[in-house]
């Protein structure tokens, strides 16, 4: 008995200054980054190249957990926020999932209880069939408004920036396509190959490997300007069709975040390893090799990037009827 | 699986169970959108999200009718009948472990998991589970599942009064302090059980071994190598992590 | 490129890797890691290859892949272990394994059916790996053929196959389960209008719900159950002295392993599909043109041969896609692309072009990560088969854990255990009253696929169900699947009976 009460004493003690030994600056152990979708996809990949160069800058090891599911990414957004504001999580997101607040019912954070790091995004492009005759976007959208629902077009459904660029892409030409939803990009890029859908709207990263091999014919970016790609150029929808400017560009924005009430310090901590990480090499080679464009923004600048995307996200879909919550009732302006 | 004229008897009770959940998914379907647009697509009958819960709800319901006409026609209601005439209450040893795995279970994941130190959770649990059944007497069950019962029940006044809520507001880990005298408090009493017969000794040293060896084992593994969160990282799994780095 | 010069690379790297010490011991390692991952139930090879994604982060892409590709054929062959010694099965893709491996182990004869699913395992993994390098062009265009009706009767004919998994009581009570799976399967938001149903305002299960998680209460639970109420234990093994191959009667199933494989294949081309529904599709094309379809279900040496022979074809078939379109086949493949991607890899049309060798590198490690994975197998299943001596009431609260963490770690959700447990005790008493559990378990896992892809192919064909048979891959999945039905049928069996005794009067004799 008295060997016993000996060791748990030790025991006590060792832990005791164990504990105390551990209160060290931030940070002292692994890392966890919740990414929101699926393994595999753009915000994933993005937020494993970003953490792993973070590692290697910060010294600790950081894990990347996809907890996917919900609405807009709500389940891993609010398993993150459950987690202590002590910067040991980190929740991996998209500009997707700044529409959980209109999306989910018991769910009213907007955009501005996290602090963002934006690492990048890819333009969304609008391509056709190739063997389809439409040879520019105003072919195409000619061709759509001579006989309204008639071209059917894919992209992944459930709110995705896909759909809702594609939707301000009808809104902003006139044109009326038939919209087949999918359950994800690959899905809906598949379907295009196929001839399923005569035209898909994805991220130039998602399909660069397609475009370049000419199993899809790339007609405008939906971006201001042109984006250069394997020895092509992909024109900007704008050029012509001016009237685009009115409702566009959303553009895609993937990075993480951290819960906005943690310490200056931490986010100090990471911001630092942010930059350097971003100044690698390993990541300029991957936003040209993946056709990113790289954003590094963090602090004030990425959290009003993210709150002007939750604003036109929002509203569209709330527009579409697809949102739960009216977005005045949660305070986010109208676009 | 039962013998025949139980199976019919069993049968007879989920059909108009099946048929009532048939009914209910149908209910739930016939108000799913069918025309209009919906997230932005032209609804269709053949669009329609009602579509699939419409057929399931069609399929269960004509099922069930059929099992309640074969089980009908098997004689199943005049048997079940004469069956609750016959019913004793009590317990079977048969249901009796049942309730023992359920309370085991039950407890583990609904209550200990999101509450309790993981390491401490499974220790626990197993603490419980392997001699209630290692055992093998019904008299055994009885009492480890009583003083694990008891445990459960303090556990529960704990969280549901604010208690825990208060103690840990004052000490970080103490309901994992208390865990842990809940783990050394079943063993202890399962040692006590087992008494001085040396096969009944030795079954309680390898349920003992194997319930503290376990999670030691399986929480590093799992948090250490594989970097996986354990659900709920209290005392003795943040102890391990302060270990595990102030050795690199 | 000719097919020498292919060749000729190929060798290459299958010689430069197996003379590496460092890449041996990664390949081995990794292996038996995957094996491990596989056979604990709830850790799937998905989330073996996943969490090894992050390890590898600054690992040379040869040894990354290494070390992933060869977690990614342990993690599905490991599966088995589990499924035939305590019927849970450890993965989804060894779920068919169980319906007869385990009736296998009762027998006392768990040893010989580990053996046995271990060469399967192998040849499919190499057959797998021959498409890949021979006819993975030919294969991926016809992977394009595949529309959404394409996908929905691919779907439907994985539902019928429940029809065929017959109950040891009445025949419809496994059209229930099936019914009662479909219906968990239209929990959710649905993929088309988004729009939530059976959600009850609750966001966990906005998402639908998981495979794994049902997939564990379903088996796991009611077996736990079972063997501590009932007191119930296997035979004790005998001694094993046949884990050895047993060529015999791998060369007498050699009809079954060609069918299987090529199923295994097909099934993992097809995008976003994999090891789970391979297993089942082998399963029942193998009981319906089997001599003895009676013997499926109660320990068929030939049902256990099929579903690991085509759960681990479709890793190359899987890979397929993935190298040639840059669209996974499989949900493991999916998480592959992103750990190939992360090492500046870009799999796709242009990955010949970009970086000739790839596709011959990645061959050689499967080649190398089967061989390993056979060796380490035959190594292993003798230690394996011990646990069966370990007394139930110390394995099965064992297993109870193990289950838990496993539907937890993938997703690290505590609500996939709340599921999980009302979902077992459901199947538990669903299992007593002699309903088979397998078609609940294919219907949660085809249930979405058919639900949105037949709503899909409607509205792109504006309600016209005329492309079923004007489309060709679309038309040869009817006539399939009309046959499996007619097969079921009686009145059908008697009269090809009676047409083969009248063509071939000498064989029936």
């Amino acid at each position: 008995m008295k060997k016993a009460l000996v060791i748990l004493l030790t025991m006590a003690l060792v832990t005791a200054t164990l504990f105390a030994a551990g209160e060290q600056e931030y940070p002292s152990r692994d890392i966890r980054t919740i990414v929101v979708w699926g393994a595999g996809g753009g915000t994933d990949t993005c937020n494993r190249v970003i953490m792993g160069e973070m590692a290697n800058v910060l010294g600790v090891p950081i894990t990347v957990d996809n907890v996917t599911g919900g609405s807009a990414g709500s389940v891993g957004m609010a398993a993150g926020y459950k987690e202590a504001a002590d910067g040991y999580t980190l929740v991996g997101a998209s500009e997707s999932n700044t529409t959980t607040a209109v999306m989910v019912e018991d769910w009213d954070n907007t955009v501005d209880v996290w602090d963002w790091f934006i690492v990048g995004g890819s333009p969304d492009v609008v391509s056709v069939t190739p063997d389809l005759p439409y040879q520019n976007i105003a072919e195409l959208v000619d061709a759509a408004k001579a006989n309204p629902g008639s071209i059917k077009a894919g992209a992944s459904g459930n709110g995705s920036i896909h759909h809702i660029n594609l939707l301000a892409f009808e809104k902003g030409s006139g044109a009326d396509f038939e919209f087949i939803p999918y359950d994800g990009s690959a899905p809906s890029q598949n379907a295009a190959m196929t001839g399923e859908v005569q035209l898909v709207v994805t991220s130039v990263a998602e399909q660069a490997e397609l475009i370049r091999a000419g199993r899809l014919r790339p007609l405008a970016v939906l971006v201001p300007d042109s984006f250069f790609i394997a020895g092509q150029t992909i024109p900007s929808a704008f050029d012509s069709i001016p009237s685009l400017a009115e409702v566009l560009p959303i553009q895609q924005a993937i990075g993480f975040a951290i819960r906005a009430d943690a310490p200056a310090g931490v986010k100090d901590v990471l911001g630092e390893a942010f930059e350097e990480a971003m100044a690698t090499d390993v990541l300029k080679d991957f936003g040209e090799e993946r056709f990113y464009v790289l954003s590094g923004a963090w602090g004030d600048e990425a959290n009003a990037i993210m709150a002007g995307l939750e604003s036109s996200m929002s509203w569209a879909l709330w527009e579409q009827g697809i949102a739960v919550d009216d977005p005045a009732s949660l305070g986010i302006p109208r676009p | 699986m039962m013998e025949k004229t139980k199976l019919r008897q069993a049968d007879l009770i989920t059909s108009v169970f099946l048929m009532l959940f048939g009914l209910w998914v149908l209910s739930e379907g016939f108000q799913m959108p069918m025309q209009d647009t919906y997230g932005g697509v032209k609804n269709v009958w053949y669009v329609s999200p009602a579509l699939f819960p419409l057929i399931v709800g069609f399929g269960v319901v004509i099922l069930g009718a059929v099992l309640l006409v074969g089980s009908v026609r098997a004689g199943a209601a005049a048997s079940l009948a004469a069956a609750l005439r016959a019913y004793r209450p009590g317990l079977s040893e048969s249901n009796l472990r049942f309730l023992g795995i359920l309370l085991a279970i039950g407890s583990f994941v609904y209550f200990y998991i999101p509450r309790v130190d993981f390491v401490l959770t499974i220790a626990l649990f197993l603490s419980y589970f392997i001699p209630a059944f290692y055992y093998d007497t019904q008299r055994d069950l009885r009492r480890l599942s009583a003083v694990y019962g008891a445990v459960f029940l303090s556990f529960l006044v704990l969280y549901w009064t604010g208690v825990a809520a208060f103690l840990n507001s004052a000490f970080e880990f103490s309901t994992d302090v208390i865990a842990l005298s809940a783990v050394v408090g079943v063993n202890i009493y399962a040692r006590r059980l087992a008494g001085t017969d040396p096969d009944r000794l030795r079954r309680f040293r390898v349920g003992f071994a194997v319930a503290i060896a376990t999670p030691l084992l399986l929480a590093p593994v799992f948090r250490f190598l594989l970097y996986v969160r354990l659900p709920h990282e209290g005392g003795i799994v943040q102890l391990m992590q302060v270990i595990r780095y102030s050795l690199r | 490129m000719g097919a020498l010069h292919s060749l000729g690379l190929f060798f290459g790297h299958v010689a430069d890797f197996a003379t590496e010490p460092v890449t041996l011991l990664v390949l081995f390692g990794a292996t038996i890691m995957g094996i491990l991952f596989g056979a604990t139930p709830g850790l799937t090879a998905t989330l073996g290859v996943a969490l090894l994604t992050t390890l590898t982060y600054n690992m040379s892409h040869s040894m990354a892949l290494v070390a992933l590709l060869a977690i990614y054929v342990g993690g599905i062959y490991g599966g088995s272990y589990a499924s035939i010694l305590i019927n849970i099965p450890g993965t989804a893709a060894a779920a068919a394994t169980a319906l007869d491996g385990y009736p296998i182990a009762v027998r006392g004869e768990g040893g010989r059916a580990l053996g046995l699913t271990t060469t399967a395992s192998a040849i499919g993994t190499m057959v797998g790996m021959l498409f890949v390098v021979s006819l993975s062009p030919l294969i991926s265009e016809l992977a394009l053929q595949f529309t959404s009706f394409e996908f929905f009767l691919l779907a439907f004919f994985g539902i019928i196959i429940s029809g065929t998994l017959t109950s040891p009581d009445l025949v419809y009570k496994g059209w229930i389960a099936g019914f009662l799976g479909l219906f968990l399967a239209t929990v959710g938001r649905e993929g088309l209008q988004f729009y939530p149903r059976f959600t009850f305002g609750n966001s966990n299960l906005e998402g639908g719900l998981e495979v794994v998680p049902v997939l564990i209460g379903a088996f796991g639970i009611p077996q736990i159950i079972q063997v501590l109420r009932d007191k119930f234990r296997p035979k004790e093994a005998q001694k094993l002295d046949r884990i050895m191959p047993e060529f015999g009667t791998i060369a007498r199933n050699v009809k079954h392993i060609i069918r299987s494989a090529l199923i295994g294949v097909g099934i993992g081309a097809v995008p976003g599909i994999g090891e789970d529904i391979a297993g089942w599709v082998s399963y029942g094309a193998a009981k319906n043109s089997s001599d003895h379809p009676e013997e499926f279900g109660k320990g068929s040496y030939t049902a256990i041969v099929s579903t690991e022979t085509a759960n681990n074809a479709c890793i190359g078939g899987a890979m397929i896609p993935l190298l040639n379109l840059g669209v996974p086949g499989s949900p493991p493949a999916a998480m592959l692309l992103g750990a190939l991607m992360l090492h500046g890899i870009a799999p796709g049309p242009m990955l010949r072009i970009d970086n000739p060798g790839f596709i011959e590198e990645v061959t050689a490690i499967l080649l190398l990560a089967s061989v390993a994975m056979w060796i380490s197998g035959m190594l292993l299943a003798k230690q394996v088969v011990k646990v069966l001596r370990i007394p139930p009431a110390i394995f099965m609260p064992v297993i109870a854990v193990l289950c838990v963490i496993g539907s937890y770690a993938l997703g690290t959700k505590v609500f996939n255990l709340y599921l999980m447990v009302p979902v077992g005790i459901v199947a538990y008493f669903l299992t007593e009253m002699g309903y088979p559990i397998a078609p609940l378990v294919i219907g949660v896992i085809l249930g979405p696929m058919a639900d949105q892809n037949l709503r899909r192919a409607l509205m792109v064909s504006g309600g016209s169900f005329l492309p079923v048979i004007t489309r060709p891959v679309s038309l040869i999945l009817f006539l399939v699947i009309i046959l499996t039905v007619l097969s079921q049928v009686p009145a059908y069996k008697r009269l090809v009976k009676a047409l083969r005794a009248r063509l071939f009067p000498k064989k029936a004799a």
